[in-house]
C-alpha cells in the first residue's frame, strides 16, 4: 500500500516537472577578482537580487552598471571562471528564520555552522528591510537590565534603545555585551549575538561561556569570521537583525549585539573599493553613514497596536588609541541613543568594567529606569561628579577641609562600589541595596579595600533580613517607608557584625 | 572602460551607416577602420562587430535564438519554434542557431539574449532532485 503511494506521488511529481519549462535570465562572467564578479548580461536584474553561479555559489548584485553587473560572491569565489553562466533568481537576498534558530550558531546566510545538523525553519525574511515607521513605534519605557551596576545605575538602557559600546582594544567591550546577554536569563528576552570579523577561537570561547551560563537557551549567534569573505561580514549584521525582527514579530523583546561595527565598516570599504565606488574620508565610501544608520534604525520598540516587542541594539565600536573623533566612531555615536565609553587607563587602574561614567550617556534610558534605581542613582551621579572635580584638585595639597575630605572618601567608595568582576551580573534589587548603602553614607566608615566584600555579604544578609524591601523593589519597582526602615535596620545590624 | 567604448564605437558605426548608400557606407567604414587603427583598437574588432550585430538586430527587430539540443532540429520543429519566437518577440525575422550538446540528455534549451527557456531533460532532472531532497 505504502509502496504504491510513494510510486504514485513520485509519478505525479515527475509529471509536473516534465511539463514545466522555465524561463531564466542569465549572464556571463566577465571578470573575477577578490570576491567580486563582473557579469555581462543579466538585464532586468534588481539591486541586491540573489544570483547563483554554475557551481552553486550564491552572489548578490550590488552594482548595476550600464554594461555589466557587479556581484559580490557569498562564499568561495575561487571556483568561478570567466565565461561561467550566472542565473538570476528573481529574489532579493533573504535568509531562513524560525524559532529553531535559538541556541544555534549560524553564518551570515542563516546556515548552521555548529555541526548540529540542519535547522528546521519556517519562514524567510529579506536581509534588507525597511525599519518600522513612526506609526508603529513607541517611546522606550521598559528597562533592559544588563546586570552591570555602573550601567544600570548611571547609563541605563531601555528596551528598544541603541546604546553604543565604544573603546580601545582590550578594554572589555565584548565582556560588557556578554554580561548583558547572561543577565537576560528569565527576562523573557531573545538575544542575537552578531560576530563580525572575529577570530573563530574567540567565538568558540564565547559560545562555550554562554552555554555554561545557560544563555544559549535564548541566544542565536550569527558569525562571519575573520577568514570569511568580506561580503559575508557585510551582510552578517543585517542577517542578525532580520532574525531579531522575526522574534520581534512573535511579540518578543530582543537584544542584539553587533561585535563589532568597525570591522563591518572595513569589510564594506573593501567591497566598495573593489567595486570601484569612489572613496571618501578614510577611504570609506560615501554611503558608510547610511550603512550603519539603516541597520541601527531597525532597532525599535513597537507599540501594542502593532504587536509589541522590541529590538535593543548594542553596537560595538573599536577605537584606535582612544580616538573617538575618527570617522566611524563619530558616525555611530550620532546614530545611537547614547554610548558607554571604556578606557584603557581605567582598565589598568583596576576599575573594571572600565566605564568612564563622565563621558558615557544614555539619551533615552532614563525614562526606562525603575523608580528605586533612579532614586539612588541620582545621588550617586552627583557624588561621582564632585569626586572627579575634587580628585584632580586634591592632588596638589594635603590640607583639605573636612567636607572635602568626606566628599573624596565617598567618591573613592563609589568608584569601588561600581567595580564588578566579569560574568557576574547582579540582579537589580541587589544593586539597589548596595547603592542605597553607599549614598546613605553607611559605607563611609568601611575601609575602601573592604567595599566589595561588604557589598556581597550585605546582599546575603539582606536576602534573609530585609525580604520586604527586596520584594517591593522587585515587584513594585519602588520601596515603601516600611521597606526602607527594614533595610536601614538590616544594614545597621550587619555593620555591627562585619569584620 | 574598454567594454563601454566598444559599445560606443558600434553605436556610432550603426548611426553613421543607417540610411546611406553603398558608396557612402564604404567611405564611412574606411574612415571608421582608420580611426580604430589610429586608436589601436583593431584588436577589439570582434567585440565591435558583435556589438554592432546586437544593435542592428535590436533596431530591426531581429531575434537571434541559440537552440541547444542533442541532435539536429527537424524541419517541422524548426518552423514551429520559428513561429513561436516570432510571435513572442514580435520580430520581423528570427534567426535560429543550432548547437549540439549531448549533456542535455533530451529536450531543448533556447537562448534569446539574456533569457533562457530550459526544457531540457537535464534541467528537469536537476529540478526533480532539488524537489525530492526537500
Amino acid at each position: 500500500m505504502a509502496n504504491n503511494l510513494v510510486i504514485e506521488n513520485l509519478k505525479k511529481e515527475i509529471s509536473r516537472f516534465e511539463k514545466s519549462v522555465q524561463t531564466q535570465r542569465v549572464g556571463v562572467v566577465m571578470e573575477v577578482f577578490d570576491g567580486i564578479v563582473r557579469v555581462s548580461g543579466l538585464t532586468d536584474i534588481k539591486s541586491s537580487e540573489m544570483v547563483t553561479f554554475a557551481g552553486g555559489e550564491q552572489g548578490v548584485a550590488l552594482n548595476l552598471d550600464e554594461e555589466s553587473v557587479g556581484i559580490i560572491v557569498l562564499g568561495d569565489y575561487t571556483k568561478i571562471k570567466e565565461g561561467d553562466e550566472v542565473k538570476a533568481t528573481g529574489k532579493i537576498l533573504e535568509i531562513n528564520v524560525g524559532d529553531a534558530m535559538v541556541g544555534r550558531t549560524v553564518n551570515a546566510l542563516g546556515l548552521p555552522i555548529d555541526g548540529q545538523g540542519a535547522i528546521a525553519t519556517t519562514k524567510t525574511y529579506p536581509i534588507e528591510r525597511v525599519a518600522s515607521g513612526v506609526i508603529e513605534r513607541q517611546s522606550v519605557d521598559q528597562p533592559m537590565q544588563t546586570g552591570i551596576k555602573a550601567i544600570d545605575a548611571l547609563v541605563p538602557i531601555g528596551r528598544g534603545q541603541r546604546e553604543l559600546i565604544i573603546g580601545d582594544r582590550q578594554t572589555g567591550k565584548t565582556a560588557v555585551a556578554i554580561d548583558a546577554i547572561l543577565n537576560q536569563k528569565g527576562q523573557n528576552m531573545i538575544c542575537v549575538y552578531v560576530s563580525i570579523g572575529q577570530k573563530d577561537s574567540k567565538l568558540r570561547k564565547l559560545e562555550t561561556r554562554l552555554r555554561e551560563g545557560g544563555a544559549m537557551d535564548y541566544t542565536v549567534i550569527v558569525s562571519a569570521g575573520a577568514s570569511d569573505p568580506a561580503a559575508l561580514a557585510y551582510i552578517a549584521p543585517y542577517a542578525g537583525v532580520s532574525i531579531a525582527e522575526y522574534f520581534m514579530d512573535q511579540k518578543k523583546d530582543v537584544l542584539i549585539v553587533y561585535d563589532d561595527l568597525s570591522k563591518h565598516a572595513v569589510a564594506y570599504r573593501e567591497i566598495s573599493l573593489l567595486l570601484r565606488r569612489p572613496p571618501g574620508r578614510e577611504a570609506y565610501p560615501g554611503d558608510v553613514f547610511y550603512l550603519h544608520s539603516r541597520l541601527l534604525e531597525r532597532a525599535c520598540r513597537r507599540n501594542a497596536d502593532y504587536g509589541g516587542g522590541s529590538i535593543t541594539a548594542l553596537p560595538i565600536i573599536e577605537t584606535q588609541a582612544g580616538d573617538i573623533s575618527a570617522y566611524i566612531p563619530t558616525n555611530v555615536i550620532s546614530i545611537t541613543d547614547g554610548q558607554i565609553f571604556l578606557e584603557t587607563d581605567l582598565f589598568y587602574k583596576g576599575i573594571r568594567p572600565a566605564i568612564n561614567v563622565g563621558n558615557s550617556v544614555s539619551r533615552v534610558g532614563g525614562s526606562a529606569q525603575i523608580k528605586a534605581m533612579k532614586k539612588v542613582a541620582g545621588t550617586l551621579k552627583l557624588d561621582l561628579a564632585q569626586f572627579r572635580e575634587l580628585e584632580a584638585f586634591s592632588q596638589f595639597g594635603s590640607d583639605l577641609d573636612e567636607a572635602t575630605k568626606r566628599q573624596l572618601e565617598r567618591g573613592k567608595r563609589a568608584v569601588e562600589m561600581l567595580k564588578q568582576p566579569q560574568y557576574s551580573p547582579i540582579v537589580t534589587e541587589h544593586q539597589v541595596v548596595g547603592l542605597y548603602a553607599l549614598v546613605k553614607g553607611y559605607l563611609d566608615t568601611i575601609p575602601v579595600t573592604d567595599i566589595a566584600r561588604f557589598q556581597s555579604e550585605l546582599v546575603e544578609y539582606v536576602e534573609t533580613n530585609a525580604k520586604k524591601f527586596l520584594n517591593e523593589v522587585r515587584t513594585a519597582k519602588m520601596w515603601t517607608d516600611e521597606g526602607e526602615a527594614e533595610l536601614k535596620a538590616a544594614i545597621d545590624n550587619f555593620k555591627v557584625s562585619f569584620k | 572602460m574598454a567594454a563601454l567604448r566598444t559599445k560606443e564605437y558600434a553605436e556610432a558605426l550603426f548611426e553613421l551607416t543607417t540610411g546611406t548608400d553603398e558608396k557612402e557606407t564604404g567611405e564611412v567604414i574606411q574612415g571608421f577602420v582608420t580611426l580604430l587603427a589610429k586608436k589601436g583598437l583593431l584588436k577589439h574588432q570582434d567585440k565591435i562587430i558583435a556589438e554592432y550585430q546586437k544593435i542592428y538586430n535590436k533596431k530591426n527587430n531581429i531575434v537571434e535564438a541559440t537552440v541547444t539540443l542533442i541532435n539536429r532540429l527537424s524541419d517541422t520543429a524548426r518552423t514551429d519554434l520559428h513561429n513561436t519566437l516570432k510571435k513572442k518577440y514580435n520580430a520581423t525575422e528570427v534567426r535560429i542557431i543550432e548547437k549540439i550538446d549531448e549533456r542535455l540528455l533530451g529536450g531543448m534549451k533556447v537562448k534569446v539574449g539574456d533569457e533562457i527557456y530550459d526544457a531540457s531533460i537535464k534541467n528537469s532532472l536537476n529540478q526533480l532532485e532539488i524537489a525530492l531532497l526537500k
